[in-house]
């Protein structure tokens, strides 16, 4: 065995163990669990850097255990998981330092980061997926260790919204089941191939692929909350912020985006997904979710709200890039996968300081909050900025691959849903940053805290989005630098197509 | 020696940076020198040219002609408006900030320079919103938004790639925005809306108009995304049509070209001045420059979009002119010349794109008269603002600004033999001087003149159909006059006069629907609606 064949599970170890450690931890065990905590993410950051320079170089990892004769667990490199892993494992990081000042003082502390660390394993898992029977299987784990962390909070709402969570990712999830198992009957075993698996599987009945298709998308769509499947995410945002954080940013949604591009991709193939008309009705369907998630944010008075229809927007620029034919729609379906998290990490870890610090939920209890908290509000503006496509922030340079793509492939209405999105998400961020900035404070703040040390709220809160709005401005100010998001997107996009 | 063109947006980049993080007055004293780099590059960088291809999606910066010009007119403007902002000049006609300052919880700065207002409209007084911009005008916020503004108009002065330049328009955009809304007051957040919605919307267009120029390029496909873009040089390529049409309402929307200009108004009204002079002087001519760098002219012969450029463009300098000569404040007619120079510029460029071998003769006239324009509209903006505020100084500053003007307009005189153009454009300069002497006369004899003047009417200066009320306001005199006919040969022309009458009630139920048409969000809601139209049609038909 060499670290070819390690690497991956290593990768998937590095957040298991400490997560299953952390369950049997007593509460007050607050050192143990954030060395566990901490020494896992930086293992896992450092791992996957090792991954990242491999495959760059042209190595291949592939981790493989026979479960049944036929039925492999495949965890494997290839260039689309290594985009996603890297955002995972950086993001996880983060947010990890974030979970630790956030849950500072709450219970059941060794609870949540059990499963919080069970929640980016399953993540990488579905990450490094390297068939569908692997992809199904962390796709559901994914599913189950998110529950207990939306729900963490015990409140009524908290487990009406685990609840209607439960029921979407459930009925999704069989959904996809039942795709895979008749995937898996007629083709045999469903290992990814950057062309395509059916490629190779020529005579095949076109409207049962079809079919197929519409299960594994539509338990895809589920978790991606593509409309009019979507109704969970916005009940879900009652969850603590670093888990709407990562579950916007990195798990949940971005699991079932990158589930579709690799059934488009790795699965069906692109061309071939479009040869069977199928490409079409998910741009469509993308482009509704576009413009929707964009409306319904305007109207919506709770931040996390506003954010959380934000990402049903946004995340669909992903699916609208892998469904519109063509290597530049890819690059820019690809890098927002990448730039959407960072982007959103940003804004939802912002939202979470303000509740904490200043018990700030609404918009509109909004007013003057820039002067109180000038940091946290300066990341929130450069998420906000970025979001809206305001260069030379990362959101326009997704968005300009995006448009780019539309056209190449001759399919101009993209541009006007890209503009129409902007102009919507200028209509609902911008108001934001002009209550934030130029109105008077509306003191006394809703429940203001007082938070230990020299910064505006406590540093493990302040850090982490300062840090990952710097990465949205260097994403963008350094889009074409080497091994840049977008640069990678451009390796994955060539592969792909074989240019 | 190339990097050194980063410096003139960096500088002051770095600086409002500094300021945000930091109080040391070091970071404030130097703020009003921060465009200093600028201009030395505008002066001595004629052969400098940057290219880093792995910055933003690849950066080219450079001085072209116009570029150029904008660099040494926008340097000059800056330090001016700099300077009145730290306070050098503006003592005498500052009467509030400090007394604002100390209500407002701040240590006192420099007396800040005084707001560009019209009179008060319908007995409502403006004393309370000129004291809270001039005590804005001295804040860090202030300084802050100044400096931004500042960094983008010389990124996009100085880029010659989509990336950079749009990198440039955007922070411009977000920070004249932050200028105009910093205030906090009702008014300041309804002219940040007037101005930012047209501006987002032009920013939405601009970003597709220079990507079709981008994947049009000549390495097509994904290189050209990351090379230098020729943007919409290749008139063959696909959407072409699409991205001209939109680069000409995009950039039209910031250089406030008719009909496009309905922001300009309402945006210059609550201005402290020197973010007035920067709207006026500079917001405008990056919108100007965007044609000019955009566009190909000089390389390929498009007579039918040259034709409707010069139509558009000669047409909005007429209804600027008549708009301007009835205007009855300096806000009016300042705005209206800044709407007329647009369509000069519009115009020009259109018989640059219908006549290319013309192109290069005429290009260093268009850009000297471009330079110039920038720091006549400052000074004017300055004379005028000065002016309301009662002193007694400015006359000299006005006959400056006016020479300017002149100077502009003879620059661009000069071109025009080069550009072959027809008896339109000398109609369209011979109004616009028309409306020159109009600002003289404002300058010279404004007590009187302009008295008289402002009795013809209440023309309001910030609305899409201030002409039409006046055609409007004229046909009913028209009819008055017809119905005072009547009574000499009543028995004639009764029948006549019956029906002038009935028109006549026509007429003023028009003007009860034209008041309401004239508020600013119809306007703009037309204005939306063309837009759309425009792209309906560039869609389906």
């Amino acid at each position: 065995m060499t670290l070819e064949n390690w690497l991956p599970a290593l990768i998937l170890l590095s957040s298991l163990l400490p997560g299953l450690l952390i369950f049997f931890l007593a509460e007050e065990r607050h050192k143990t669990r954030t060395i566990l905590n901490l020494g896992g993410a930086l293992i896992k950051v450092a791992l996957v850097l090792v991954m990242v320079g491999g495959v760059f170089a042209g190595r291949s990892y592939e981790s493989r255990l026979t479960l049944l004769p036929g039925m492999d667990l495949v965890l494997n490199a290839d260039a689309l998981s290594v985009l996603l892993v890297t955002l995972s494992a950086g993001l996880w990081l983060v947010t990890t330092v974030y979970a630790i000042g956030y849950l500072e003082d709450s219970p059941h502390r060794s609870r949540f980061f059990g499963f919080f660390s069970l929640c980016v394993t399953s993540a990488m898992g579905v990450a490094m997926a390297g068939n569908m029977l692997t992809f199904l299987m962390f796709f559901e784990l994914l599913t189950l260790s998110t529950y207990p962390l939306v729900v963490h909070r015990g409140t009524p709402e908290a487990r009406r919204a685990g609840r209607i969570y439960l029921a979407y990712t459930l009925i999704g999830g069989a959904a996809l089941l039942l795709g895979v198992v008749w995937l898996r009957v007629l083709v045999g075993p469903l290992d990814f191939t950057e062309t395509g698996l059916l490629a190779d599987h020529a005579g095949l009945d076109p409207n049962a692929l079809r079919f197929i298709f519409i299960l594994l998308v539509g338990g895809m769509a589920v978790k991606a909350a593509l409309v009019p499947l979507h109704g969970w995410l916005p009940q879900a945002m009652v969850a603590p912020a670093p888990v709407s954080a990562l579950l916007h940013a990195v798990a949940v949604v971005k699991a079932g985006a990158f589930g579709i591009v690799r059934v488009v991709y790795d699965v069906y193939g692109v061309e071939f997904s479009a040869e069977l008309g199928l490409l079409a009705p998910l741009a469509a369907v993308a482009a509704v979710t576009i413009v929707y998630g964009s409306v319904r944010a305007l109207y919506q008075d709770s931040l996390k709200k506003r954010l959380a229809f934000s990402t049903v927007s946004q995340v669909s620029y992903i699916v609208l890039g892998t469904a519109i034919l063509g290597p530049v729609a890819s690059v820019g379906g690809m890098v927002h996968l990448v730039h959407q998290g960072l982007m959103k990490i940003t804004l939802f870890f912002c939202a979470g300081n303000l509740a904490e610090t200043l018990g700030i939920h609404r918009v509109q209890e909004m007013n003057g909050v820039g002067r109180r908290m000038p940091y946290t509000m300066a990341a929130f503006t450069i998420g906000a900025l970025g979001m809206i496509g305001v260069p030379p922030l990362a959101g326009f340079v997704s968005k300009w691959y995006l448009a780019a793509g539309g056209l190449d492939a001759g399919q101009g209405w993209v541009v006007f849903v890209l503009m129409a999105s902007s102009l919507l998400n200028a209509g609902y961020f911008l108001p934001i940053l002009y209550r934030a900035w130029f109105l008077p404070a509306s003191v006394p703040w809703p429940r203001e805290r007082a938070m230990p040390g020299r910064f505006e709220t406590h540093w493990m809160l302040l850090w982490p989005p300062v840090i990952t709005a710097v990465l949205v401005v260097l994403a963008g100010v350094l889009a074409a630098a080497p091994f840049s998001p977008l640069e990678w997107a451009q390796l994955i996009a060539r592969r792909e197509y074989g240019l | 020696m190339n990097w050194l063109l980063l410096l003139a947006p960096l500088f002051p980049l770095a600086l409002a940076l500094s300021l945000l993080v930091s109080k040391r007055p070091l970071w404030r004293r130097l703020a009003p020198w921060a465009a200093a780099p600028a201009l030395l590059i505008g002066l001595f960088g004629g052969g400098l040219e940057l290219r880093a291809a792995w910055l933003g999606l690849g950066l080219h910066l450079g001085l072209d002609l116009p570029g150029r010009a904008l660099l040494l007119s926008g340097g000059l403007l800056w330090l001016w408006a700099g300077r009145l902002a730290g306070g050098a000049r503006a003592a005498p006609l500052s009467s509030s900030a400090g007394a604002h300052d100390a209500k407002m919880g701040r240590s006192p700065v420099a007396p800040s320079p005084p707001v560009l207002r019209s009179r008060p409209e319908n007995g409502s007084n403006s004393v309370q919103g000129r004291g809270a911009a001039d005590a804005a005008a001295g804040s860090t916020a202030f300084w802050v938004f100044h400096l931004a503004a500042m960094a983008g108009f010389f990124g996009l002065a100085l880029a010659l790639d989509p990336f950079g330049f749009l990198s440039g328009f955007g922070l411009l955009t977000l920070a004249v925005y932050g200028l105009i809304v910093q205030r906090g007051d009702a008014e300041a957040r309804r002219t940040g809306l007037i101005y930012v919605v047209p501006a987002v919307l032009a920013d939405a267009l601009l970003f597709e108009a220079l990507l079709v120029g981008a994947l049009n390029g000549p390495s097509g496909g994904l290189a050209a995304l990351l090379a230098e873009a020729p943007a919409l040089a290749e008139p063959e390529g696909s959407h072409w049509g699409m991205a001209a049409l939109m680069a000409f309402i995009g950039f039209g929307i910031k250089a406030a070209a008719f009909p496009l200009h309905v922001w300009l108004g309402p945006a210059l009204r609550v201005l402290s001045l020197p973010t007035a002079m920067i709207l006026g002087g500079l917001l405008l001519k990056a919108g100007v420059l965007g044609w000019l760098r955009f566009l190909p002219l000089g390389e390929t012969a498009l007579p039918d979009w040259g034709g409707v450029a010069q139509g558009a463009g000669l047409g909005g300098v007429l209804v600027a002119v008549v708009l301007g000569l009835l205007a009855c404040s300096a806000r009016g007619l300042l705005v209206y010349a800044a709407v007329a120079f647009a369509g000069l510029a519009l115009a020009a460029t259109g018989a640059g794109l219908a006549a290319p071998d013309t192109w290069g003769a005429a290009q260093p006239w268009l850009a000297a008269g471009l330079g110039a324009h920038v720091l006549a509209l400052g000074g004017l903006i300055w004379a005028a603002a000065a002016l309301e505020a009662g002193a007694r100084g400015p006359r000299l500053g006005g006959g400056l600004g006016f020479g300017l003007v002149l100077a502009a307009a003879g620059f661009a005189l000069f071109a025009f033999p080069f550009l072959g153009v027809g008896w339109g454009f000398w109609a369209a300069a011979l109004a616009h001087g028309l409306l020159m002497l109009r600002l003289a006369g404002f300058f010279l004899t404004r007590p009187p003149l302009a008295g008289r003047l402002a009795g013809t009417g209440r023309i309001p200066e910030d609305d899409l159909l201030g002409l039409y009320k006046g055609l409007l306001r004229a046909l009913r005199r028209v009819a008055d006059w017809a119905a005072q006919g009547a009574a000499a040969g009543r028995a004639a022309v009764e029948g006549l006069a019956e029906r002038l009458g009935t028109l006549r009630e026509g007429l003023d139920e028009a003007g009860v629907l034209e008041q309401r048409l004239s508020r600013w969000p119809v306007a703009a809601g037309f204005l939306l609606l063309l837009l759309a139209g425009l792209m309906f049609g560039m869609l389906f038909l």
